[in-house]
Order: C-alpha cells, then sequence, then structure tokens
C-alpha cells in the first residue's frame, strides 16, 4: 500500500513537470536586428531588404511588430528557429528616432529590439540668376527657388554672402572692383530686402525657397563682368 | 560714341556665355547630420553621415569643420577658425575624410567624423559643425551654394553640467495691436553646457497680476557663452493699458532645475491687446510613447499550468495525509 502511494505521487510529480516545461521554452526571443537603421526618402517608400532577425525559438507565422509610424517589416523567410530574413518599410518621410521591434509567435512576443530611423535633410538650393547687361543708374532684378524636403521637425536656412573680402558686394577681376553697392536680397515678393552680406533667413518651414535679388548700378561703378556667390545653409 | 556707350553700360557677363551656361541649383542630402552624444576624455569616437548628390547633374563637394555659434537673434552661425575662440570649441577635437569629393548625379558618399578627445578634458559641452557644401562652378552674376551644416554637441562624461545663466535685459515687444503683448528677454549662458530654456514671465502691476506667458521648447540650444533674445507673448483677462509695469521672469533649463530669475521693469507706450488663451510661442514638445511589452502567451501558459500541478500536488499530500492518519487510527 505504501509503495502504491510512493508510486502514484511520483508520477503526478513527473506529470506536471512535463506538462509545464515545453510551454516555458516555446516564447521567442530576439536577440539581434541587422541592420538596425535605414533612411526613409522623401516622396516614396524604401524598402530595407535582407534584413536578418536572429533569436530564439522562431516558428512558421512568426510575425514582427514594430511601434510608432512610419515603419512596418513583412517576414520573407523563416530561415531556421534562431532566424528570420525580413523586409523593412520605410514611408516616405518616416520621422527620426527609435522604433521597437518585437517578434510574435503563437507561443508569445519577444522582448524588444530598437531599429532606428536615420534623419535626412536635402537642400537644393535656388537656381542660379543672370540679371544681364546692367545700366548705370538702373537696378537689375532676378528671382528663383531652391527647396528643402527632411524628416526632422526644426530646422532652418539663411542665405548670405560669406566670402572674407567685401561680402554683400557684386566684385569683379583684373582689376578688382566692387559694385558701390551691396546686392540685396529678399525671401518673399513681399519682403523687406537685407543687404546680402547680412543675410536672410528662411524660418517658417517651407517647402519651397524663394529667392529675389536687386542690384543697383552707381554712376561710379567700372565697366565689367560682377558676380557673386549666396550660400544657402541648412541647420537640421 | 563708342568709349561712350561702354562706360555707359556695365556688361556683367557675355550674352554668349549667359545663353550657353545652365543655371544649376546644386542639391545635397545628408543623412546623420547632427551628432548630440557623451563622450569621455581620453577616447576617440567615430562617427558616419552619408551625402547624396540629389541633383540631376554632377558635383563636387566641400566638408569642412566649422566652430558652432550663435547670434542674439540667430540660432546659428558657422564660424571661421578666427572667430571660434570659444572655450567650448569642439572644432580642433574634430577631422572629417574625405573632406572633398565628386559625385555624380544621384550618387552617394560616406563622411566619418573622428573626435578625439584628450585626456584631461574639462567639464561642460563642446560644440563645432561639419560645415557639407557644393562648389560653385561659378560662370553666372548670382552663383549659389547649397550647404548643410550638421551641428555637433558633446557631452563631457562624468563631469558636472553648469547652466548657470543670466537674465541680462528685460524689454517690452515691439508690437503692434492686434499683435499681442509680448516681453523680449535676453538671456545669457554663463555656464559649460547647452540648454533649451523654459521661461516664465508674469506681468504685474504692484501686486496685481495683469497677464503671463511661457516660452518653452524653442527646439534650438542657447550655447554657453552665448545670449539669445526669446519673445514671450502675454495671456491675460483684458488689454493692457499704457503704463509701466514689472515682470517677473524665471528660467529653467532642461531637466526642469530653475536657473536664474529677477523682476524688470517695463514700459508700454500704447495700450496692448493680450492673448485670451494660454499659448506657447515655442515649438510644440515632442511626445515620447512608451514601449508596452505585453506578457507572452507562453508565459501565461507556463503559469495556468504550474498552478494545475501546483494543486494536484497539495491534494495529493492532502490525501496522503489522511491516508495516514487513517492507517495509525
Amino acid at each position: 500500500m505504501k509503495k502504491s502511494i510512493i508510486l502514484i505521487i511520483i508520477l503526478v510529480l513527473g506529470l506536471a513537470v512535463t506538462l509545464a516545461s515545453p510551454v516555458i521554452a516555446a516564447a521567442p526571443t530576439l536577440g539581434g536586428i541587422a541592420p538596425n537603421n535605414g533612411t526613409p526618402g522623401p516622396t516614396a517608400t524604401v524598402d530595407i531588404t535582407g534584413v536578418i532577425l536572429t533569436g530564439t525559438n522562431f516558428i512558421t507565422g512568426a510575425t514582427i511588430l514594430v511601434d510608432g509610424s512610419g515603419v512596418s517589416a513583412t517576414v520573407n523567410s523563416i530561415d531556421s528557429p534562431t532566424q528570420i530574413t525580413a523586409t523593412f518599410h520605410l514611408t516616405a518621410g518616416a520621422p527620426a528616432g527609435t522604433r521597437n521591434v518585437t517578434v510574435h509567435t503563437t507561443d508569445g512576443t519577444s522582448g524588444a529590439q530598437t531599429f532606428t530611423i536615420n534623419s535626412y535633410f536635402n537642400l537644393s538650393a535656388p537656381a542660379a540668376i543672370n540679371l544681364g547687361v546692367m545700366t548705370v543708374g538702373g537696378s537689375a532684378t532676378g528671382n528663383s527657388t531652391g527647396s528643402v524636403s527632411t524628416n526632422i521637425s526644426t530646422w532652418s536656412v539663411t542665405a548670405k554672402d560669406v566670402k572674407a573680402t567685401d561680402p554683400g558686394f557684386m566684385t569683379k577681376t583684373s582689376p578688382y572692383a566692387k559694385l558701390a553697392t551691396p546686392l540685396q536680397i529678399k525671401n518673399s515678393t513681399s519682403g523687406i530686402f537685407a543687404n546680402a552680406n547680412d543675410g536672410i533667413t528662411y524660418s517658417s518651414n517651407p517647402t519651397n525657397l524663394p529667392f529675389y535679388v536687386s542690384q543697383q548700378v552707381a554712376t561710379g561703378d567700372a565697366p565689367g563682368a560682377y558676380s557673386i556667390t549666396i550660400t544657402f545653409t541648412g541647420v537640421p | 560714341m563708342k568709349w561712350k556707350f561702354t562706360t555707359g553700360m556695365i556688361l556683367v557677363v557675355c550674352l554668349t556665355l549667359i545663353m550657353a551656361s545652365p543655371l544649376l541649383a546644386g542639391g545635397i542630402t545628408v543623412s546623420n547630420a547632427k551628432i548630440n552624444t557623451a563622450v569621455s576624455p581620453d577616447k576617440t569616437y567615430t562617427y558616419t553621415m552619408n551625402v547624396e548628390n540629389s541633383s540631376d547633374a554632377p558635383a563636387d563637394i566641400g566638408v569642412e569643420v566649422k566652430g558652432y555659434g550663435m547670434a542674439v537673434n540667430q540660432d546659428f552661425t558657422a564660424l571661421e577658425p578666427a572667430d571660434d575662440t570659444s572655450p567650448e570649441s569642439a572644432r580642433e577635437l574634430l577631422s572629417v575624410n574625405p573632406s572633398s569629393f565628386s559625385l555624380a548625379a544621384g550618387a552617394s558618399q560616406g563622411i566619418t567624423v573622428t573626435a578625439k578627445i584628450p585626456a584631461g578634458t574639462s567639464n561642460g559641452g563642446r560644440y563645432a559643425a561639419i560645415f557639407i557644401h557644393t562648389v560653385p562652378q561659378g560662370g553666372q552674376q548670382i552663383n549659389t551654394i547649397s550647404a548643410i551644416a550638421a551641428r555637433v554637441l558633446l557631452t563631457i562624461s562624468g563631469n558636472s553640467q553648469d547652466t548657470s545663466s543670466q537674465i541680462t535685459a528685460v524689454d517690452a515687444a515691439k508690437t503692434t495691436p492686434p499683435q499681442p503683448a509680448g516681453v523680449m528677454i535676453t538671456l545669457a549662458d554663463k555656464g559649460n553646457f547647452h540648454y533649451e530654456p523654459h521661461i516664465q514671465a508674469t506681468l504685474k502691476n504692484g501686486t496685481k497680476i495683469i497677464a503671463t506667458g511661457i516660452f518653452t521648447n524653442p527646439g534650438w540650444p542657447i550655447l554657453p557663452g552665448y545670449s539669445r533674445q526669446y519673445q514671450i507673448n502675454l495671456t491675460g483677462q483684458e488689454a493692457i493699458p499704457a503704463g509701466k509695469y514689472q515682470v517677473d521672469v524665471t528660467v529653467k533649463d532642461d531637466s526642469g532645475k530653475a536657473i536664474t530669475s529677477g523682476t524688470f521693469p517695463v514700459t508700454y507706450g500704447v495700450k496692448q491687446a493680450v492673448l485670451t488663451t494660454a499659448t506657447s510661442t515655442g515649438a510644440a514638445p515632442a511626445s515620447t510613447a512608451a514601449a508596452v511589452t505585453e506578457p507572452s502567451k507562453g508565459t501565461n501558459l507556463a503559469i495556468i499550468v504550474a498552478a494545475v500541478a501546483g494543486v494536484i500536488i497539495v491534494v495529493l499530500l492532502v490525501f496522503v495525509v489522511l491516508l495516514l492518519r487513517k492507517r495509525r487510527i
């Protein structure tokens, strides 16, 4: 009788351990993502193919979950219980920053690893402007437009002549001379002209950078071919 | 007559040249164009940026390390070496490779920025800018350059960060009704570290509060050794009559630590409008989403199974105890 009771106890304990053990081991773990970052495009979705996720307990039907906006991922293949090959989809202009990535199976959800959306800043300065032949006593004007695209929220663009000698003035060589009055620049039709060495700022986050110039020619200005270079500096 | 005509006109560019030359707008895209990180003395760090020629023509690109400065009304200025005299400059700690290259249309090039932090580097932050720019092809009257200044903000680890500051001027903002009344506050960072200020202003007439204003999250930091002017729009119940007032100003840094405060006189020459609802003049604070990880299904099942097994064991033990007692009886 005593032996029977002990045998029953051993059998029940063994059954309990057998039931519990395989379920605990089935939840996936995620150890790494390579590559773990990507840069979105300004207008179209960017697909990053061949992303390798390493971990454990990856099984058929596993999915990849990415929190936050601008990124999703699809499983291309479950290569083994420890490796998944995936494609990460970055929507146009996806905000920069890190996202948490987890692997989900019917047995559970892994802990998170991070995937970083890189910031990008695109600046296309307004095209060069030719004023044509400028007449003494008159003024010449011109305009063009540049653009900015980025996935970050805070930035500025300034435009000015940064040369060391006679900044803000159109100059010529052989022999060196400058016009008597500085080039005037502004960033909208209704804006106020500023001297090119003081510069202008585009501060209201436009996507276009309108650029207007005006040059006065004084009586004493020497004949010749004058030019100036305006630097458009974007600061992300 | 010919000479008179020539002197009467300034032939800026040969018209033939004008017609022959395309008016190109150089465009560049830089990824990861900001370095904001902690570093330790006696260590070397590398960072990578990527430059793409986003125009439809080949471009020559230059990369330079410049000083990072600011002005009272400007959040960023690129400084030439002669003007970069701040003790917190990182310009001489940085190098770039390559410093010049050519890119076909649509092509890209990685840039490695190396920061070598000498042993014994003292407290605070270090600041510089990586200046990436197209090289002008010239030949036009008004030439343009596309440049991107990647700011570098290095925090020297293991040392104290001092954001001591001083309010150096408080004036009535020059606004015209119906623009709201405001105060212009000039703030000087006297410490060794950058921060984005949180400024609170309370306009009073004696002890009576007339209007208040808050400025937060400007999006750009104030650097040590520099001053920056901020306009705080005022919110109140009714228009502010012309007259003399006092304004209490409190400034906090990013961590919420109060770093300077004071009471200053301001005078409005004409009656001023006010905002009637709370308005922040700064950028909206970035929302931060905490990652929530749900317990896994596998873990839940394991808990259930373990609980069932535990109950079975307890029942079994009770059964054994009862059986043994019965046998003794």
